[in-house]
């Protein structure tokens, strides 16, 4: 068991450094394509896609960030079903499910507005994601609640 | 006192019944997918075949490649999509088992979920080397590309691959929490 749970603290860590990259990364693509946003503002519908580009890159910082979040708790408290982690889970599914909705739907209202040929299509993927990292959220819940017993146990 | 264990009850009645329902939405969801999938692959073998033997009508038909690259191209698609089939089966299989029994963390169910993971890092694996022997055949002249490199490598496969991985051993840290309490009890 000892030996597992330092696996796991040493494959929490080694994510932590991944999902840090990956935020620092989506950040700084998020300015970016603010920037180019604002660089193409005469061309409308180009600023337009840009704006709906950063939005995502948003989205997926707040992931990692939340992930970050969730990986340095696995790390402090040794165990993946620490207190607050399906919460953490939680949000990660949730922020999933809007991007899901809201991304394609910035990038079509903004490029609408702009009277362009667009079609409202939410990502599948990303929904699908989002309700099976609920679901995953779900039995991390049930694992805390184990995990609080083996603690009393002991 | 009975009435808040009563409540309790239900409660727990109501979020096993909502999980099994889950289940069953992720299984049936899973399972078209996969249906879809291996229609997919089944239409392009036959593309597959016919341009074999029809030349350059189908599915090479495209400029931007030759007939053999057409089924280079083709072949690469097809083991391609029936990868991503036999991890979705692994994804059914697992849905199915969770749907079943009476707690999450079995062992079988973390073997499942390990077993999707390395079939994504296969598939990841793949689409690299078949992107080096595009390279080749490019180089050879074996094929022409008027376009740029037409396999992508794409790394969240990797990333979905290695999620999977950590899940799974997740799932065996459970399993083991599980047993100690099933022992105590």
């Amino acid at each position: 068991m000892e030996a597992k749970i330092e696996r796991i603290k040493y494959s929490a860590r080694l994510m932590m450094g991944l999902s840090g990259l990956m935020a620092v990364l989506m950040l700084i693509g998020c300015f970016a394509c603010i920037a180019e946003a604002v660089i193409n503002r005469e061309f409308a519908v180009q600023a337009a896609k840009s704006a709906g580009n950063a939005a995502d890159c948003a989205f997926y910082a707040a992931t990692a960030f939340t992930a970050l979040r969730l990986l340095g708790n696995i790390v402090s408290m040794g165990t993946p079903f620490g207190e607050k982690n399906d919460k953490l889970i939680k949000a990660i599914g949730i922020i999933t499910l809007i991007q899901g909705f809201a991304s394609p739907a910035v990038r079509a209202s903004l490029l609408g507005i702009l009277h362009a040929d667009v079609t409202y299509t939410s990502n599948s993927a990303l929904l699908f994601t989002g309700m099976i990292i609920l679901f995953i959220a779900k039995i991390f819940s049930y694992g805390q609640i184990l995990q609080q017993e083996s603690d009393e146990t002991l | 006192m009975s009435k808040v264990k009563d409540i309790n009850e239900r409660t727990l009645e109501k979020e096993k019944k909502d999980f099994t329902e889950f289940c069953k939405f992720a299984e049936g969801m899973l399972t078209a997918i996969m249906a879809l999938i291996i229609v997919g692959a089944a239409a392009l073998f036959i593309v597959i075949i016919m341009d074999n033997a029809m030349k350059n009508l189908t599915y090479s038909s495209s400029s931007k490649y030759t007939t053999a690259g057409g089924i280079f191209y083709g072949v690469y698609d097809l083991i391609s999509m029936l990868c991503f089939a036999v991890a979705l089966n692994f994804g059914v299989k697992a849905f199915k088992k969770l749907k079943d029994g009476e707690t999450p963390f079995r062992y079988e169910i973390a073997d499942k979920i390990k077993a999707a993971g390395i079939v994504l890092f296969a598939t990841g694996f793949f689409s690299i080397a078949a992107g080096i022997v595009e390279g080749v055949l490019e180089s050879t002249g074996v094929i022409v590309v008027t376009d740029s490199s037409l396999i992508s490598i794409d790394l969240s496969i990797f990333m979905w691959g290695a999620v999977l991985f950590a899940v799974a051993y997740i799932f065996n840290y459970g399993c083991k929490l599980q047993q100690e309490s099933d022992e105590t009890l």
